[in-house]
């Protein structure tokens, strides 16, 4: 029965009234004659509804006047009806096709992000660095899956109090997990600020403390900056006693550092001697096909350069599909001097890409320092930083250092 | 005449272990609880009222009464009814 609806309507069908006495001498008639019907309800004595095939339905005016009754349409149903109905919306079906297009445009987007573990002010500060690093809702998500260690390794470096930040991207939302940094208590112990390395102190703000050293002194690594011994006068006995309390502050202080790069004068270069041999093939998770290429052609020395294509983007990066393209090419490994100048670009293009992990306000250009070293060519370049070099030392320890050479007073 | 050759067709579908339906074309009637009646071999609705289906056979009128009856399918050989039934009734059966 349901096969038989399911054709009916496939086919068309209408839901036809029939009025008359012989109502039963139609269903004879139509049955005999080798039509289906089917619902057929009488709903008054002498009116009946029925459903017939569209197809049956025009051949059954000579069997309507032989049964003496009256037959009329209530409904057309099925699919050659309704398709000639939403056929003539072309309206509908291009705001269909808008809407859809709309549709599959703004699921390759990331639209939103999900900050787990921070919370108020630290996840705004947190959704403002992603933004910076490039994790901005409308960005195509292919993109940001094809950088997504990039972004994760930036915007640790720039969030302080996250220890560790993963990013999963589930359909248009980033997933963007922190754990944030665990900060030891105050010390309840007093405790002293001094110099984490060298420099030239340019600013200095004490919170809590004595300040040892001003404004344009020169510092070395583990003198006193501020120092967490206070002396108090008591104003009833007169007596002087020194307490022990945590330094705070800030000194900021002109510090330099040296980025050294090595370059070398003589390098081997590859010469091909043949044109590209390509070679196809499909991954998918760890399994791999070769479909077009042979890599075993070439003899001798030969170079192997991978490109990859990635076909289905799986939530597992491991696990996707990928088409692989290996070029083989044989070449001639020669040892080659470069002249001074190819090597001097090389050595700084290096140390600029080295530059970006230095913290701190870079103040000034950097001064830069050649040595010939026999093969290689050493550059340093020296940068000036305004840094705060403050850092915490208990004073218990310093005081039983034996490295330690007094302090400034 | 015809009589003899349904007894004849009757005798060998016995003897061939076939179905009678098949052979000299009997009604068969298959009940489904009190909601569903199929009647296969029919030779016509002789009367049709939402409490009241009668049917014709080859063996005499098969009278089915009910309430609510419809008939979901109609076709030459085999007819449908779903509904409320009451009582089945063979009228006049030879």
């Amino acid at each position: 029965m349901w096969f038989n609806q399911i054709i009916s309507f496939c086919a068309g069908y209408v839901e036809i009234i029939i009025r008359g006495v012989h109502l039963e001498k139609l269903i004879n008639l139509l049955t005999g004659s080798g039509f289906y019907l089917w619902d057929v309800k009488k709903v008054a004595p002498t009116i009946m509804v029925a459903k017939i095939r569209n197809r049956g339905f025009v051949k059954i005016r000579p069997f309507v006047k032989n049964a003496g009754v009256l037959v009329k349409i209530r409904h057309r149903r099925g699919w050659p009806f309704l398709r000639q109905k939403i056929m003539r919306r072309k309206i509908f079906w291009l705001s269909a096709a808008l809407v859809i297009g709309l549709l599959l445009y703004l699921s390759n987007l990331m639209l939103f992000i999900k900050v787990e573990g921070f919370s108020g002010r630290e996840r705004e500060e947190l959704i403002r660095t992603l933004k910076n690093v490039g994790l901005k809702p409308g960005s195509p998500t292919r993109e940001l899956a094809r950088e997504k260690r990039r972004i994760e390794r930036d915007a640790i470096i720039r969030t302080p109090e996250a220890v560790w930040l993963g990013v999963n991207f589930k359909g248009v939302v980033a997933e963007v997990k922190a754990v944030k940094r665990k900060t030891p208590p105050p010390p309840d112990q007093g405790c002293d600020l001094v110099a984490e390395r060298d420099g030239l102190i340019t600013k200095i703000a004490v919170i809590r403390g004595q300040s040892i050293v001003s404004e344009g002194d020169t510092v070395a690594r583990g003198d006193l900056l501020i120092s967490g011994r206070v002396c108090h006068v008591d104003p009833e006995t007169g007596a002087t006693f020194i307490k022990t309390i945590p330094a705070s502050g800030i000194v900021e202080a002109r510090v330099w550092y040296d980025l050294e790069v090595i370059q070398p004068k003589k390098v081997w270069r590859a010469f091909y001697l043949n044109k590209a041999n390509s070679v196809y093939s499909l991954r998918w998770g760890e399994r791999v096909w070769k479909i077009w290429g042979n890599p075993n052609r070439l003899k001798g020395e030969k170079v192997w350069e991978r490109f990859r294509k990635r076909i289905f983007y799986g939530r597992n990066p491991d696990k996707g599909v990928e088409i692989i393209k290996d070029v083989w090419q044989k070449v001639r490994w020669q040892k080659q001097t470069l002249s001074m100048s190819v090597i001097r670009n090389e050595a700084l293009q290096e140390a600029k890409a080295k530059q970006k992990y230095l913290v701190g306000l870079v103040t000034g250009a950097p001064s830069a320092t050649w040595i010939d070293e026999g093969d290689y060519l050493k550059l340093i370049l020296t940068f000036e930083i305004t840094q705060d070099i403050a850092m915490l030392a208990p004073i218990e320890r310093r005081l039983n250092d034996r490295s330690y050479s007094g302090e400034k007073n | 005449m015809r009589l003899k050759q349904n007894r004849l067709k009757a005798k060998l579908a016995e003897f061939l272990e076939l179905p009678l339906d098949t052979v000299i074309d009997l009604p068969k009637i298959v009940i489904s609880g009190n909601q569903q009646v199929v009647i296969e071999n029919h030779r016509g609705v002789i009367e049709y009222e939402p409490t009241i289906i009668r049917v014709g056979t080859k063996l005499g009128e098969l009278k089915i009464a009910g309430a609510e009856l419809v008939l979901v399918s109609v076709l030459k050989e085999e007819l449908v009814i779903t509904g409320k039934v009451g009582q089945i009734e063979m009228v006049d059966w030879r």
